[in-house]
């Protein structure tokens, strides 16, 4: 029986204090017993079916049957005839049997009783331990000191004894925690783990179910086990010393790795350990297991984090000492380039095959200088340093002139204006809103390689100005357009042998609009063209003159 | 190129770059300003102070060796002899406003600088 029992106690009453209540009951039916017979009731049996009853209901058969035993005696000897002495005729063996049969079995429906109150008690007393641990656990990603409250946790209820080892990164066997009532004892318990670490290789005990992920019962010690599991006679004084009676050890698992075990050691208490108890033990030991894991995804996480933050940090100090750097030989020849077409605009010097190289030397620094600007556009969108100044502005007057400046720099493209708004002022930064649309028409051109037209397109629509910028370019492929407007993504048909690019311009573009409290899409069939609109929200007020000057404003072609 | 003995100055420029020194000093010429230039905030407060005219305007860099556009600006601001000077900003540091800002400087240009917008602003302060 007690094998088997649960090792978290069952609170029955103690067999003494049954035992007691069973003479007293008994001793009570006698009297009455004694009494109805002195009003020549005879009634031998019936108060004891009441001992019984009241003894069982007490403590089970632990009551129940010393109750019925002694009903028996008394029974025969004083109300039985003949009086004041034991016998057993036919009639007093039939009255007995009977009365041994009906107290039998109400005997064991209390015993029944008790004992499924008993069970629920302790399914009770566990779950409630089991979340008191998870509670624990869950308190501080700091494993290491919830464990060991989850260990001190286990003792007295669940052990004498509570280890908890862990293989640290070395692949040692590191003692995390060790509880028992008696503080002293457990001082004793990390100097002897000192003095005798445990051996990984062992081939007993929490190194071996780390090594196979099994859990182990040992559910009655014997000295002659011990002696068997000692290595030297120091260490099987050890292991007395301990005072192993029961034992069962569980093991730590971490997505299928055996990272640890738990050891739970019964040694002064009378209790002796069941499969029952190990199936809760391990139980125990999962809820310890997921709180290292959260953990050491947490530090994991947190570590991988700092790395990443750290190569931004760095990437963005060396965009912006690169940038700064590159900008300054820019400036030289700027000025230089800048200077040229001035003398010649003076002077009359430069002339014909030397002026268009002079413009695509111009050209050429204004789109290094984009290229450097693009690059720490990114670095400063990321860190929500990117600033618009948001002031009314006309879209049509910007879009007409970026088409107009941007015409002159192609020669293959014809950039054909449309506008179809009667007004158009929205709250933008007018250099970054030129940016936009210059990128939008630098992408036109650089993606239509055969020349063509590029239409742009300025319309207005509830509260919307849109812009849309119409080449007849590869376009983009399907699957492909969502992706376009995150950093460094190219269209896998805009190969960098045939079409130079970076991949910033158009995430740029679409942090801008977002800055505006606008957007951009795309419409393309590739092969065809494609069509990249922007959207912005119009200002409601109407500064005055404007309708007068949009009404004037038709269908017309940019400037040559 | 100039003679030390000018009396007319217009333009001081501060940069530790030489070839943005010359060519700045060529554009300024082309337009007919007289400028010098030095090639840090020391060398340029040498300048200042040891020429009895004083520049209509300085072209000031940040980011120099010895001394600094900022520290430049600084002693500047407390020599009342030439504090009222006024200095406009060119670099190509990214946060150039804000550079400006805490410079006490009204104007900058971010380099590179647009040879157009350059001379508006020589025209403000020199025309």
């Amino acid at each position: 029986m007690q094998a088997t029992a649960p090792a978290i106690p069952i609170r029955r009453p103690a067999p003494l204090r049954s035992s007691v209540v069973a003479v007293a009951a008994v001793g009570c039916a006698l009297l009455l017993s004694r009494l109805a017979l002195s009003l020549s009731i005879s009634t031998p049996f019936h108060f004891f079916y009441g001992a019984v009853a009241v003894s069982a209901w007490y403590s089970g058969v632990r009551g129940g049957a010393p109750a019925i035993i002694l009903s028996i005696l008394v029974s025969d000897y004083f109300l039985i005839a003949p009086i004041d002495e034991i016998a057993f005729d036919p009639g007093t063996i039939f009255r007995i049997t009977t009365f041994v049969v009906i107290s039998g079995l109400v005997t064991a429906l209390s015993e029944e009783r008790l004992h499924d109150r008993d069970m629920a008690m302790h399914a009770r007393e566990r779950a409630a331990y089991l979340a008191r641990v998870s509670q624990i656990l869950a308190r501080s990603l700091d494993y290491r000191t919830t464990l060991r409250q989850a260990a001190d946790l286990a003792v007295p209820v669940l052990a004498d004894w509570c280890v908890i080892d862990v293989l640290d990164d070395d692949g040692r066997l590191a003692m995390l925690a060790v509880a028992h009532a008696d503080p002293e004892r457990v001082r004793w318990a990390y100097r002897l783990r000192e003095q005798y670490p445990v051996d990984p290789d062992a081939p007993a005990g929490a190194p071996k179910v780390i090594r196979t992920g099994e859990a182990e019962l040992y559910a009655e010690i014997s000295d002659q086990l011990l002696a068997a599991a000692a290595r030297s006679p120091e260490e099987l004084r050890m292991l007395q010393a301990v005072g192993y009676r029961s034992l069962m050890i569980v093991p730590l698992q971490v997505g299928g790795t055996t990272i640890g075990a738990v050891s739970f050691v019964i040694a002064e208490s009378a209790r002796r350990y069941s499969a029952e108890d190990l199936t809760f033990a391990q139980e125990v030991a999962e809820r310890m297991a997921a709180a290292i894991d959260n953990a050491r995804l947490y530090s994991q996480a947190h570590a991988a984090r700092a790395q990443a933050e750290e190569a931004v940090l760095a990437r963005d100090n060396f965009l912006s000492v690169a940038a700064h750097e590159l900008k300054t030989p820019l400036t030289s020849l700027q000025l230089q380039v800048q200077l040229i077409e001035r003398r010649a605009l003076r002077d009359g010097t430069l002339v014909g095959r030397d002026k268009r190289m002079v413009e695509v030397i111009s050209s050429q620094v204004r789109r290094l200088n984009r290229m450097i600007s693009s690059l720490l556009d990114i670095s400063r969108l990321e860190h929500g340093q990117l600033d618009v100044y948001l002031a009314p502005l006309d879209l049509d007057a910007l879009a007409r002139r970026v088409v107009d400046e941007t015409q002159q720099i192609s020669d293959a493209h014809t950039i054909c204006y449309q506008s179809a708004a009667a007004e158009s002022i929205v709250a933008g930064d007018e250099l970054r809103l030129e940016q936009v649309l210059q990128n939008l028409l630098h992408n036109a051109i650089k993606y239509s390689p055969r020349g063509g037209q590029i239409t742009v397109m300025l319309e207005t629509e509830a509260g919307t100005a849109r812009v849309a910028v119409t080449d007849q370019g590869i376009g983009v492929p399907e699957d492909e357009q969502a992706r376009l407007f995150t950093q460094f993504y190219r269209a896998a048909n805009a190969s960098p042998e045939n079409i130079s690019g970076m991949g910033i311009g158009l995430y740029v573009v679409r942090e801008i609009l977002r800055l505006h409290n606008g957007s951009v899409s795309v419409a393309s069939v590739e092969g065809e063209g494609s069509t990249f609109s922007i959207e912005l929200p119009l200002l409601a007020t109407r500064p005055p003159g404007r309708a007068l000057v949009a009404a004037r404003r038709g269908e017309q072609p940019a400037a040559p | 190129m100039e003679a030390p003995e000018a009396q007319r100055w217009d333009v001081l420029i501060v940069d530790d770059d030489a070839a943005i020194r010359e060519l700045l000093t060529q554009v300024l010429e082309d337009e007919g300003y007289m400028a010098r230039s030095a090639s840090h905030g020391g060398h340029a407060l040498e300048l200042l102070r040891a020429r009895r005219g004083k520049p209509k305007l300085i072209l000031l860099d940040l980011m120099m060796p010895v001394m600094s556009g900022q520290d430049f600006r600084a002693e500047q601001q407390r020599d009342p002899a030439i504090a009222d000077i006024p200095v406009v900003i060119l670099s190509a540091n990214r946060n150039i406003e804000a550079r400006a800002e805490a410079t006490n400087v009204d104007c900058y240009l971010a380099k590179p600088v647009d040879l157009d917008t350059l001379l508006e602003v020589l025209e403000r302060y020199c025309g």
